[in-house]
Order: C-alpha cells, then structure tokens, then sequence
C-alpha cells in the first residue's frame, strides 16, 4: 500500500470502523509510512476533541419539567383524539391496524364478503316489481304476466265460470278460481282502501278433482285450465280496467284486451263490490278493511 | 394513570439485539397493550426513551423548544404506527429512525426561514459540570457552539451518520439500521465527516492540540 491511502480511510482505521483484514494491512502500512502515521495522529486528536466536547450526554441537561411538558402533550393528543361526524378517530383505527397486520386475511376475508354478495344477489329470485308490472305491446295486448303465484293470493271461489274471451266456449263446469293480486296493489289497497292505477289481479282457473277421505266427499285442484288477467290503467282503457284471457291458446304469451261486449266489464262494473273488484268474495282483502 | 417508570442508565443505553430477559418481555408486552389502546401502556414506553429522544433531538436541533417539539412528534408517530413494529426486534433503533427523520423535517422548515442553530438556541446553556472555572467554562462553550455549527455546515446524511456514530455512540450496524441505508455507506458518509471536522477543528485552536 502506497500513501495514496485516503485521509477517509484513516479517518475510519483510527476508529476501528475498517473491516478486520483491511485494518490488518492499514496498520502494518502506518508504522512503515509518516504521512499516514501524523495524519493519524491528528485525527485522533481531532476525534477525541470533537468527543469531549458534544460526547456528553444532553440527557443529563434536560428539565424534568421539559421531560414532563412532551409526555403531556402527547398522551392528551392521544387520550383525546380528533373526531370525525362525531366518533372518536381511535375506534376505526384499532380495528383497521388490528387488520392490517393480516393484510393478507383482511384481503381475503373481503374477497369472500364481496364474491358472497354478488352470488346471494344473483341467486335471490328476481323481484316482485320486476315481473308484477303490466307490460303491453302496443295499446292493449297485454303480455302474460309471470311468478303471479308468487303475488298475494286473496281468495278462491267453486263455481261455473264464464270465460269472456272471443271463441271460447263457456263451460257450465265448476272449476277453481284462485285470484292473485300483485304486492304493490295489495298494499296500496290495504293501507287507502283503494286500487291503485297497474292493479293486477289474475284469476287462475283450476279443474276440480273428487276423492273420498275417511268417508267423505272431498274436492280438490286438480288441472289448471284457464287464466284471465284484469289490469287498471286508465291511460288506455275507458273504464279504466281491461280484462284479459289468456285461455283460448294454451300458454298464450299475449293477449287482447276484451272488446265491451264480453260482458266482463259490465258484470265487474254492475255486481263487484270495490272499483270493479269482487272484494266481498276475497276474504284477504276485506281482511284488510277490518 | 399507572405510574411511569422512572428512566435510568441501564435504560438508557440500548437493548441487545436478541435481549431474552424479562425487560424486553415486559417492552413487548407495553407495545402490545398500546396496539389495544392502553394509553397508560404508551405512558410507559414514553418514560423508557423519553430521554433518549429528547438528547438525540437536541444534538441534531440545538437545546431549542424545537427538540421538544421533535420529541412530542416522534412518540405521537410512534403511537401512531406502533402497529407496525417488529416486536421481534428491538424497538430503540426504531425510535431513533423516527427522531432522525422528525429532526430532518425540522432542521429542513428551519433553514427555509433562515435560522441557525445559534439563533435558535435556548439561553439555557449546556451544563459543563465545571462550575469552579467560568473562563473554561465560557471557552468551553464556545468551543462546543462552533463544533455544532460546523456540524450544521456538514451536508445532511454526513452529519446524521457522525452525529449517530461519535456522539451517540452507536455502532457502524446500528447507525445503518436507523438510516435503512448500507454499512458502507455509513462507513463512507462518517469518513467524510470526520476529514471534514478534522479541517475545522485545526482551524478553530490553531494546533492548540
């Protein structure tokens, strides 16, 4: 080693900061060589200088009372922390850094909270208002409407029923009337005693079956074998209400409203006992009006 | 309020990498308290280091209402983010890492308005212990002014690094785990400094030496 060797390097030998190999050759080169060995001689005067005089602890020279004015003000900042919409800051705090500790269970414990929801929203069944809506096509054909066994069902009737619609013959049979009406309607209804404009009610006729159980004559739904559908949409109906079959063509997906001379409207208009509703033969419904 | 632990030497000086007494137990179970929120756990933890932050702020900050400032900032980010630490390391060179960055921030607004340490300096002078010579004394502290002005005058990372290393005694690892920075480059910003000061001080007593 030549007296190329830097002051820098001294400067960290006198030290004991150099590696020990290194040291090792610095050493053995400084008793050899009398620029490195003076240059050494001032650095540690130098160092021991510097050491003296801001070496010694500015711990000792601290007030108590200093010490005391730091600890306060940062357990009050602490023990009153700032407040968002009135909840203390501290409270959403511990429980975010309690997770992020586990950034990676915190992550996935979202992951399935988000992946859950949107499987539970796709597998719930669709709405009532999606299905329960009066769609039309054009002014008054009127598309069958779906789930409306889901709707309210507000009673049933045993009897010969007249279906109203152009080329169907009547029957003098007894069959079941089970009326539904969509949810919307039914609450407006319970809560104003009134029908409100979209008010669906469907009448689902139903083939009686016989048995005998334990003796006794009973009847039951056997076949269903015909759908009407009233509507109330004042916008396109004279009267407001329109009446539907749906009978004629098996699983018809649309149909007609009935012309006047069916005689739907006028036995609603003459002998229903609410806005063209037979709400004396719906027990549910007067239920509501109780 | 629990009582606070009163801060002694043995506390003072920093603990062992891998410290297995209960003193170190007892520091881990404070922290994890504190993480829970126990205020009176963090009271604790502020009486273990207060001093130290404090005397390291003030070598970087001057004996200035600054360092107490510094001190107050450091343990409220510490409470902030004690979340974070490793317990299984310990906690005196976080501490320390937090002190040089705050005292950083500091040191930085000040130079933007234009004070130094001397203007800034409390009138409360550094207690010398050598009351029976005031003219030592007074030499003393002049000494002491223009070796931390010239420590001021250092670039930065050099006078963090010396300051850490010859003043608060911390070894070449230690200080390069407070700075998150590599031992050779500690090695080599503590060099520099050193040749630096040298150069001053020859020049302060003349060769008075």
């Amino acid at each position: 080693m030549n007296c190329s060797c830097s002051e820098e390097k001294l400067a960290l030998f006198v030290e004991d900061d150099l590696p020990v190999e290194e040291a090792r050759r610095v050493d053995r080169h400084v008793e050899e060589c009398d620029w490195c060995r003076n240059a050494c001689e001032r650095l540690r005067r130098s160092q021991a200088f510097f050491k003296a005089r801001l070496g010694q602890s500015c711990g000792d020279s601290i007030s108590p009372r200093a010490l005391t004015e730091v600890r306060h003000a940062v357990l009050s900042q602490i023990e009153n922390p700032p407040r968002f919409l009135g909840l203390p800051v501290r409270i959403p705090r511990l429980v975010w850094f309690g997770y992020r500790r586990n950034a990676i269970l915190f992550a996935s414990f979202a992951a399935v909270l988000v992946i859950s929801i949107a499987v539970l929203t796709q597998l719930r069944p669709p709405t009532e208002a999606a299905s329960a809506v009066a769609v039309f096509d054009g002014k008054d054909m009127l598309l069958r409407p779906e789930g409306y066994r889901e709707w309210v069902f507000v009673g049933s009737s045993l009897g010969p029923h007249v279906a109203g619609g152009v080329g169907v013959s009547t029957t003098a049979d007894k069959s079941f009337g089970n009326v539904y009406i969509n949810r919307s309607a039914y609450r407006e209804y319970s809560q104003t005693g009134k029908f409100p404009e979209g008010t669906m009610l469907v009448l689902e006729l139903v083939s009686p079956g016989q048995v005998q159980v334990s003796g006794a004559q009973q009847s039951f739904g056997k076949d269903f074998v015909g759908l009407e559908v009233s509507v109330k949409d004042s916008t396109r109906f004279d009267g407001s209400w329109g009446f539907f079959d749906f009978t004629a063509e098996k699983g018809a997906a649309r149909a007609q409203a009935l012309p006047e001379s069916s005689g739907c409207r006028s036995c609603h208009r003459q002998c229903a006992e609410t806005d063209q509703v037979f709400t004396q033969f719906y027990p549910v419904l007067k239920a509501t009006r109780a | 309020m629990a009582t606070a632990l009163h801060a002694t030497p043995a506390l003072m000086s920093k603990l062992p990498q891998h410290d297995p007494t209960s003193e170190a137990a007892e520091l881990v179970s404070l922290v994890r308290r504190t993480i829970h929120g126990d205020a009176s756990a963090f009271e604790q933890v502020i009486a273990r280091y207060e001093r130290r932050v404090i005397s390291l702020a003030m070598k970087f900050l001057g004996e200035s209402e600054d360092a107490q400032d510094a001190a107050q900032e450091v343990f409220l980010r510490a409470y902030k983010y004690i979340h974070r630490l490793d317990l299984e390391k310990p906690i005196e060179p976080w501490l320390m890492r937090m002190t040089v960055n705050v005292c950083r921030d500091i040191g930085r607004k000040r130079q933007q308005r234009r004070q130094t340490f001397l203007d800034t300096a409390s009138s409360e002078p550094v207690a010398s212990g050598k009351a029976s010579n005031p003219y030592a004394e007074l030499v003393e502290e002049q000494e002491r002014r223009m070796l931390w002005k010239a420590l001021q005058d250092l670039p930065e990372k050099e006078r963090i690094a010396v300051i850490l290393r010859d003043i608060e005694g911390m070894s070449t690892a230690d200080v390069a785990v407070v700075l998150e920075s590599s031992e050779t480059t500690v090695r080599s910003q503590v060099s520099r400094a050193r040749v630096r000061l040298r150069q001053t001080i020859d020049q302060m007593i003349g060769g008075r030496l």
